[in-house]
């Protein structure tokens, strides 16, 4: 989110989090969803121990359509007509260009100077700092069950 | 005729040579967590090459290194050894989260840059520690995570930029498997990834990264 958002910080962050395999995890949750709130959108995120099949997947839903992150190569654009109708576009992608298609590489073409990262790229600090905030309200969230703003 | 042939030959070695030395020289320091083959079983490259590891678990050493053929001389007990020893650029933390801010601590002041597997840190105090070395040693400190090499994530995001499907309004993101315990990762890595102490949490911090990145 903080990529897609160019590095802007949510408003609030509320999380609800459970054990459902106290037996594997007794220490820690296993199931969460934690809600964003920005200015003009909302982000669900739900880390999981639980899901069945193994996901990394997004979806991001705009004014006139809907685009899905299926997995690494697959993605779905989808333009509302109507009510509930829609045109839906399939692409099917390959690898990432170098070298983006391997963190090391990435790694030693920023220590060489090869590469600039903007500062909310996924790998730059910048990013992960807000992301470790976000991360962090949602754990005081989940415990005090209360939402936490982000002055 | 063989004799110029002979010469491209001695030119193209000394040109491998050379891009060896230029490589970037990384260490990594932790064996432990499931994603280290991503190293282990990278082919040399001129870009950058491992060439020291620290973990003082030798067994879980020894296992590795004959499953990825490295060698167990470049395998030392602690940072500041590997460090005297072999001198690197860069290194890669594949331990538990916690510990990435005391391998920030150990390279910043030394100029190493580093990286280091998803999330960044266990705590946002941790990971302002780390900003903060970051900035005073000018290091590079980034995070590594699976979706960055994604094609479908770049491209979702250049067809929002372009307006593909109007105004943002919501975004769902959903990461995770069965359970560390379901899915058979080793002993070292559930040890560490089921402590709320060295993870920072469950499935919250793990897979939570992927979404609030």
């Amino acid at each position: 989110m903080t990529w897609i958002n160019k590095g802007k910080r949510p408003n609030s962050v509320t999380a609800v989090t459970q054990q459902l395999q106290p037996e594997n995890n007794p220490n820690v949750d296993d199931d969460a969803t934690i809600i964003l709130t920005y200015d003009n959108e909302m982000a669900i995120l739900q880390p999981s121990w639980n899901w069945p099949i193994g996901r990394k997947d997004m979806e991001l839903y705009g004014t006139k359509g809907a685009i899905y992150s299926d997995n690494p190569t697959q993605l779905r654009l989808r333009i509302s007509k109507g009510y509930s109708d829609y045109t839906e576009e399939t692409f099917l992608l390959g690898e990432r260009e170098e070298p983006f298609n391997d963190p090391f590489a990435v790694f030693a073409a920023v220590i060489t100077g090869k590469l600039k990262l903007e500062p909310f790229n996924v790998y730059a600090l910048e990013n992960n700092i807000i992301t470790m905030e976000i991360l962090q309200a949602a754990i005081i969230s989940s415990k005090t069950k209360k939402t936490i703003l982000l002055k | 005729m063989k004799q110029a042939f002979l010469i491209l030959v001695l030119t193209f070695l000394s040109f491998i040579a050379k891009a060896q030395e230029t490589a970037v020289k990384l260490g990594v320091v932790g064996l432990t967590h499931g994603h280290v083959g991503w190293i282990l079983g990278r082919e040399s490259k001129t870009d950058i090459n491992m060439v020291g590891i620290v973990e003082p678990n030798k067994v879980l050493a020894k296992k590795l290194s004959t499953e990825f053929g490295f060698s167990m001389d470049l395998v030392f007990d602690t940072m500041d050894e590997m460090i005297k020893h072999v001198k690197p650029d860069a290194v890669a933390a594949f331990g538990n989260i916690k510990n990435h801010l005391n391998v920030v601590e150990i390279c910043a002041p030394k100029g190493i840059h580093v990286m280091v597997e998803k999330p960044l840190a266990t705590t946002f105090e941790d990971a302002l520690k780390i900003q903060s070395l970051s900035e005073k040693y000018k290091i590079h400190v980034l995070t590594n995570y699976e979706t960055s090499w994604y094609q479908t994530n770049v491209k979702a995001n250049d067809l929002l930029n372009n307006g593909a499907i109007g105004v943002l309004r919501k975004v769902i993101i959903r990461d995770g498997h069965k359970g560390p315990k379901k899915i058979g990762v080793s002993n070292e890595f559930l040890e560490w990834l089921t402590d709320p102490e060295l993870n920072g949490g469950g499935a919250i911090t793990d897979f939570g990264c992927y979404g609030a990145n």
